[in-house]
């Protein structure tokens, strides 16, 4: 090896050993893949890393961090970490992945047995609409994520951009097939109670029973609701637009 | 002179475009949770790059299978290839700093090499042009090769970028070893 070459390898090694000792102090920059999850945000390197292994899962069952596998998170699964007790939290979690990743994989659902029930881990939601629901979950929902659901929105109304709110937004009462547009669409109400009541109807929240609206649908025009009032919103009314019977 | 510089904004555009693809692999990878490809990029990329060194080993006669031609053309191949493995490997992650001064080692070392790669080039086809020349002059072969021997700038050029070159290659090395036990280290095999 010439000698210009030979400098270079010992300088380098000065390179590296500075690296180690800064590293030995500030091991997560110099080493770190990514920021750890909030929750973890107070752990060391060595409290979960064991030297040239996988991240045990002892390192996160210790009594100080997930003993019994305990998050202090409420879970929609029954039992969930006593019945995989034991098993290696790394086929589920990960971290590094920054401040407010989601730290849970997605739940490989084809290892199971095609009888099967979601109910036999899942704990359903209480509300009305899945209490009153009679169909497979699978209907509206699929294995990768509860959220959101595959239920087809778009046939009763298309949730575009300015419709993607939260359930009960729109849905206040607990129930899924009532809903109001009143929670975002301001009028008068005064206005619209008087001019209501006149015709004899209270339940008019309900805007599409008796109003019809024209959608965008992925560049196709669609209607939604019922054209019994032949005035009120855009497409519809005969040269009266929707914002005109606010007053 | 002009079909030389083509040739090498030609290898540099592909190159960019090659880096770019790599780069895009490795996001779709990594979109779609795939992790394994992290060990094996990584050790593919440079096993190959390893290999590559060979050509020097071969220059300096430490072994004497196949013309140095050959194993330069390797070299090059073996190390642009790695490379672009490499780079599958690295992705679009940059948190941490040993990786990330590992990856400016790699590119510097990539980029000095082409660069290198040009100069050896200009040198072969200054000799061509001149050894033609004095052909057409006339002159004997033993001529020829006294005023080949004064051709030397470029030769020289080649040698002042070794200079550079191989400093930059013994910081890559260390730091690639580095990297790899430090990697193993905290990530396990």
């Amino acid at each position: 090896m010439k000698k210009g070459t030979s400098f270079w390898f010992v300088m380098g090694g000065l390179v590296v050993v500075s690296f180690f000792i800064v590293g030995m102090r500030y091991p997560a920059p110099l080493y770190s893949p990514g920021d750890l999850a909030s929750a973890h945000s107070k752990t060391r390197c060595k409290d979960c890393h064991a030297p040239f292994k996988k991240v045990p899962s002892e390192s996160c069952s210790t009594a100080k961090c997930h003993p019994d596998g305990k998050t202090g998170k409420k879970l929609s699964i029954k039992d969930l970490h006593t019945r995989v007790k034991g098993k290696d939290c790394l086929a589920c979690h990960t971290d590094h992945k920054g401040v407010g990743a989601k730290i849970t994989k997605a739940m490989n659902h084809d290892t199971f047995a095609r009888d099967s029930r979601c109910v036999d881990c899942h704990i359903g939601p209480k509300d009305k609409l899945h209490v009153a629901a009679q169909g497979s979950c699978a209907d509206c929902h699929g294995t990768k994520a509860w959220k959101p659901s595959t239920y087809n929105h778009d046939k009763y109304f298309f949730l575009d951009k300015d419709h993607m709110v939260s359930c009960n937004k729109c849905h206040d009462t607990g129930s899924y097939k009532k809903y109001t547009c009143l929670n975002c669409h301001e009028h008068s109400t005064r206005g619209i109670i008087s001019e209501h009541r006149e015709e004899g109807i209270r339940n008019f929240g309900d805007c599409l029973r008796c109003h019809q609206v024209t959608m965008n649908v992925n560049g196709t025009r669609r209607q939604y609701g019922t054209p019994k009032v032949d005035e009120g919103f855009d497409g519809k009314g005969e040269g009266r637009r929707h914002d005109d019977d606010d007053d | 002179m002009v079909v030389v510089i083509r040739n090498f904004i030609t290898l540099v555009v592909t190159l960019l475009v090659t880096m770019v693809a790599a780069v895009a692999i490795e996001i779709t990878l990594d979109m779609y949770g795939v992790r394994g490809h992290r060990l094996l990029t990584g050790v593919t990329g440079t096993l190959l790059i390893v290999l590559s060194i060979a050509y020097s080993a071969r220059k300096k006669k430490l072994f004497t299978g196949g013309s140095v031609k050959h194993w330069l053309q390797f070299h090059e191949w073996a190390a642009i290839v790695g490379t672009v493995i490499l780079l599958i490997h690295t992705g679009t992650h940059f948190e941490a700093l040993i990786p990330v001064v590992t990856l400016v080692l790699m590119l510097t070392t990539f980029v000095s090499g082409l660069f290198g790669r040009y100069l050896y080039q200009s040198a072969k086809d200054e000799m061509k042009r001149k050894k033609d020349r004095l052909k057409r002059k006339g002159m004997s072969e033993t001529e020829i090769e006294e005023e080949m021997a004064a051709l030397t700038t470029t030769s020289e050029a080649l040698a002042k970028w070794r200079v550079i070159h191989m400093p930059i290659v013994a910081m890559l090395s260390l730091m690639t070893v580095y990297h790899a036990i430090s990697a193993l280290y905290y990530g396990g095999f």
